[in-house]
């Protein structure tokens, strides 16, 4: 098994994107488990916004799983997408729900409103992203990785740089042209703040 | 040349990394008047600044949040459908558990809602509504029982059993249960899987959280099937076989600690998944802790697929029985394990309770009863075929013990009565009862004046013995008291026993022993031969578990032998040999036919509704499970002809078991049923003489051969051959029955009167309607309308009267509206036997009506043919 799992890391990282189909599951299970360890009975607060738990969890993650994740970034970057995958089913359902149920009363504590927010803004990115991805072929495609391991899956530059195999400086220039391209996007217009 | 897209990003780049006037300049030059391109870069680079933090946070911890919960939403105070939710019990990966009020019914019910990334595909509510309705049909003290699925307000949920209690893995502490406690609860969580188990339902996690404990100590399983569930929705989920399916199988969240090794693996799951972790829960209940849980997960996983538990810490001999049972739960290799649940429960069950002395125990007696048992059904029956003319008398003496050992002297008497009580109630047999042989047990001189004595024919005597390797021993012999001859003898070791296999060695092995007895009919002398040199269909027993084999010959034997006493028991031992082996399509093949049998005027009173469901779910499940043998495929073409009067596609079926084993005897008696419901006279002869030569005991088999003629509107053949067979096999009331229907339908109604009322006298329910129709056209009008009365009030009482047996009499008595109403009333509730109207001479005074058309047109036949 250990070795399917690396085969397929290899596979993926070589850009065999049915191997990604293959790991996400895996993934998606990993990610579940460890969201249930520490989650597990606590009700959401702001404690876990922070980075250190998602370092910690990271940390956690690769330890406990040494045998099948050979690195670090290959993880995260699996880890980006399916999050990404993830967060917009969920933010979609919410918002399906929140239409179906149109005369129910739904009670929301504060937390669940910032949630409910943040949700919104997933969806959003995850629908400019797919348009992003578009932009000046190939680049677009890669930029749009760039975002999802950096803000989904919480890579650094240098890893991300490491999963795709190019320069730290690409990584950042892509990172940083994303922001302002999805940031417009979303926004709805510069050209206001712009005045 | 650079296009556009790469211009814009090209100087949104290096404009950021310049002051504000430089920028300006920068950009104003390399633009050169270039608007589009200047606003494009502009818009970009105002919208970068003006959102500082965007996307600098990353989603984890949100993803997180939403991965624990699956959902934000707390539905506690909302009413859903006829549910007034009350409170939140439990979050998990399946989905959340809420404690609710059902307004209907005015009960507390667990409401388990499908998470939302279950409940949004259609595949996967079609499946947890099928796996919910599965577990639904689990009735069984330590299961939680599942009430049903619903959908309401567009939420998906299961209804389940409220239980107020405790988890298990609250309830182990660090220095584990007391022996007795884990001996207690594990008997009772192995009895809960032994149920599932023999309805076919995996569960694929168990663990100590799945397992609830009241206040008041009862024990509760939950949570059947959802596991698994999950993994289909894996397997599934790719639409098609791809590379990464068997990869994907095992992962089920879970706990990774209770997971057996294929589970980990990612192996294809049976049963046998379920003896594992039940081994770990047991392992836990016993020392307290996890036998492989370690720091990492990785190390938990190396554990589980190559390392060996330690002993766990504890002292006392049933702690340490209790530990070896767990170790065999626990082998890697599944088929190192229990084999299924009965067989870990029936050890479980021999351990001494109190941790005191441990008696001598014989493991294997158990095995060697049942194979002792099953040898003197086998002899027994060619017994009473050999004689059947009468009723055989048979004594079976209590079993002595000569071996000194004081411990079997128990084991004995008990033994016997048991043998007793199944041989109770064979056709064609009387055994003495326990009470008049019990003290002629030990050592006798002249079994002859035992067996004379007692009045019996027969006597069957057994003892313990030492064998020469010091085992304990059982000698059987049975002796007929008038000759004094031995009919067949044998020494069973209590090891052999278990080993033994019956499909290979007691069936052939024994029945050749027939030999020494008298054999008067050359039938009888056909299937010892054939017994000792089996087709492949009678040797290919499917099975590994020698109990679940032996369970199933014995649903065969009572299955071949119908009345309705007897498929009673068929249904037990199919069931039993299920639950010893819940994979043995063949005996879910008998079922189905025990269940077909259920909706006949002859056997059962099951209704058409229940018995179609039943025997189509069984015969279903058992070419699902083998579609390579030749029974599956027979039962499945029952149903088909039975229950949907599918001709073609029973007709399919039988032809593919015949294929498969051509001397597939069920295969061509049912074929032949089908050839004369259809009018193919000559086709259905053929396979009938098949049926017969291949099964020359089957009375069922003669009789259909007989009745094609009956059928044919050929009665100058059918009355010798039912004369003959009445001759032949008095005790059987088929043969009695349609001799009756020859004689009416050659209008000699004295002799059809005289057979039916004789034989009403006996079965009411079989023979009303022919009598009442016999009076009806024979002028006896008063008569008909008392038998009519009497089989009114036989409905209202409990028995179940199919209305084709209402509508005949009305037939015989001329109202032919009434019986047109009942008619109607059988075809709407597709009562099976009503097919053979078509044919059936009987009905042949309604036939120009249009009606009657019209009801062969519900039953798939053509108009009838112009007479």
């Amino acid at each position: 098994m250990t070795s399917e799992v690396t085969d397929l890391l290899i596979k993926w990282s070589d850009g065999d994107q049915t191997a990604l189909e293959a790991l996400a599951p895996l993934v998606e299970v990993e990610l579940r488990r460890l969201a249930h360890h520490f989650m597990g009975g606590e009700r959401p607060g702001h404690i876990l916004d922070t980075m250190g738990l998602v370092n910690e969890a990271y940390l956690r993650l690769v330890k406990q799983n040494r045998v099948r994740w050979q690195n670090r970034a290959h993880f995260f970057g699996i880890a980006g997408q399916m999050m990404r995958r993830i967060l917009s089913n969920y933010a979609r359902d919410q918002r399906r729900l929140r239409r179906g149920g149109g005369a129910l009363r739904v009670s929301l504590s504060e937390v669940a409103l910032v949630t409910h927010a943040r949700l919104e803004e997933v969806l959003a990115i995850d629908e400019a992203l797919a348009r992003l991805a578009a932009y000046d072929p190939p680049d677009g495609e890669r930029m749009c990785q760039v975002v999802e391991m950096r803000f989904f899956g919480g890579l650094s530059v240098e890893e991300v740089a490491e999963v795709l195999r190019v320069s730290v400086s690409t990584v950042n220039r892509d990172w940083k042209f994303a922001k302002g391209w999805l940031a417009r996007a979303i926004g709805g217009g510069a050209p206001e703040t712009d005045a | 040349m650079r296009n556009f897209e790469q211009q814009v990003r090209g100087l949104f780049d290096i404009a950021l990394q310049l002051g504000a006037e430089e920028r300006v300049a920068y950009l104003t030059r390399e633009c050169a008047g270039d608007e589009n391109l200047r606003r494009e870069v502009d818009s970009l680079i105002g919208a970068y600044e003006g959102h500082a933090g965007f996307l600098e946070q990353p989603a984890w911890s949100l993803g997180m949040r939403v991965l624990s919960s699956d959902t934000a939403e707390d539905l506690t105070g909302r009413t859903v459908g006829s549910f007034n939710i009350l409170r939140l019990l439990g979050r998990g990966g399946m989905g959340d558990v809420y404690l609710a009020e059902d307004t209907q019914l005015g009960r507390k019910v667990a409401l388990k809602f499908l998470s939302s990334k279950l409940a949004h595909s259609q595949w996967a509510k079609r499946q947890f509504a099928k796996e919910a309705q599965a577990v639904a049909m689990l009735d069984h003290p330590n299961i939680c029982t599942v009430h049903g699925f619903e959908e309401a307000d567009d939420y998906r949920f299961i209804v389940m059993q409220y239980v107020e209690g405790k988890s298990l893995d609250q309830l182990i502490p660090d220095s584990g249960r007391t022996p007795e406690d884990a001996f207690s609860l594990a008997v009772k969580i192995a009895s809960a899987l032994t149920a599932a188990h023999a309805h076919g339902i995996i569960h694929c996690d168990i663990k100590p959280s799945n397992v609830m404990v009241t206040a008041e100590g009862k024990l509760k399983v939950l949570d059947f099937g959802l596991a698994r569930l999950v993994q289909q929705r894996r397997d599934g989920a790719g639409g098609g076989p791809s590379p990464s399916s068997s990869l994907r199988r095992g992962f089920i969240p879970g706990t990774v600690a209770y997971m057996s090794p294929e589970q980990l693996r990612g192996q294809k799951l049976d049963y046998l998944t379920d003896i594992f972790s039940f081994g770990v829960v047991l392992y836990e209940l016993i020392g307290g802790r996890n036998p492989f849980t370690h720091d990492s997960e990785a190390e938990t996983i190396s554990a589980i697929l190559t390392g060996q538990p330690e002993p766990p810490r504890v002292g006392g001999q049933l702690a340490r029985e209790l530990h070896r049972v767990a170790r065999k739960c626990l082998a890697k290799e599944k088929e190192r394990r229990y084999q299924s649940f009965s067989e870990l429960l029936s050890d479980l069950e021999a351990l001494p309770k109190r941790g005191g002395v441990r008696k001598r125990r014989y493991p294997n007696v158990r095995a060697a009863a049942a194979a002792v048992m099953l040898l003197l059904l086998i002899t027994v029956a060619a017994f009473a075929y050999g004689y059947m003319t009468r009723t055989r008398v048979i004594a079976v003496l209590p079993i002595a013990n000569e071996t000194g050992d004081a411990k079997l002297d128990d084991l004995g008497p008990g033994m016997s009565e048991n043998i007793i009580n199944k041989l109770t109630g064979l056709s064609g047999l009387r055994v003495k009862p326990y009470t008049a042989v019990k003290d002629y047990g030990g050592r006798q001189n002249d079994l002859r004046e035992v067996g004379r004595a007692l009045g019996a024919d027969a006597v069957v005597v057994g003892r313990f013995i030492s064998t020469a390797d010091g085992t304990p021993g059982l000698q059987m012999v049975m002796i007929d008291s008038d000759s004094g001859a031995q009919l067949w003898g044998s020494v069973y070791t209590m090891e052999l026993a278990e080993v033994y296999h019956i499909e290979d060695d007691i069936s052939r092995h024994l029945i050749s022993k027939l030999e020494l007895w008298p054999l008067r009919d050359e039938a009888v002398r056909a299937n010892v031969a054939r017994a000792r040199n089996p087709a492949p269909s009678m040797n290919a027993v499917r099975t590994r578990n020698p109990h679940a084999s032996e369970q199933f010959m014995l649903g065969q034997y009572f299955w071949r032998l119908r009345n309705k006493e007897n498929i009673k028991k068929a249904i037990e031992h199919f069931e039993e040999a299920i639950r010893f082996d819940p994979l043995y399509a063949q005996a879910y093949a008998g079922l189905a036919e025990c269940f077909v049998l259920m909706n006949t005027v002859h056997y059962g009173e099951m209704s058409t509704e229940d018995a179609m469901a039943k025997a189509e779910w069984a015969a279903k499940h058992a070419v699902k499970l083998d579609d390579t043998l030749p029974d599956t495929h027979t039962s499945l073409g029952l149903v088909q002809m039975k229950f949907h009067w599918d001709w073609q596609a029973a007709e399919r079926e039988f032809k593919r078991a015949i294929e498969i084993d051509p001397e597939f005897a069920p295969a061509h008696y049912q074929y032949s049923s089908l050839l004369a419901l259809t009018r193919r006279f000559p086709e259905a002869v053929a396979e009938g003489e098949l049926a017969r030569k291949f099964d020359p005991f089957s009375s069922a088999a003669k009789m259909n051969y007989c009745r094609i003629f009956y059928y044919a509107h050929d009665a100058d053949r059918a009355l010798p051959c039912f004369e003959g067979l009445v001759k032949e096999e008095p005790g059987y009331k088929n043969h009695r029955y349609m001799l009756g229907l020859v004689y009416l339908s050659r209008e000699a109604y004295p002799e059809a009167i005289a057979v039916l009322e004789k034989l009403y006298g006996e079965d009411r329910r079989l023979t009303g309607s022919a009598l009442g129709y016999a009076y009806g056209v024979a002028g006896r009008r008063a008569d008909a309308l008392r038998v009519l009365s009497e089989m009114e009030q036989l409905q209202s009482g409990n028995s179940h009267i199919p209305p084709q047996e209402f509508a005949i009499i009305h037939m015989g008595l001329g109202d032919r509206e009434k019986a047109f109403a009942f008619f109607g009333q059988a075809a709407a509730a597709r009562f099976g036997p009503l097919a053979g109207i078509n044919v059936d001479p009987l009905f042949d005074r309604l036939r120009p009506d249009p009606r009657f058309a019209a009801l062969l047109s519900a039953l798939n036949f053509p108009p009838p043919p112009p007479r």
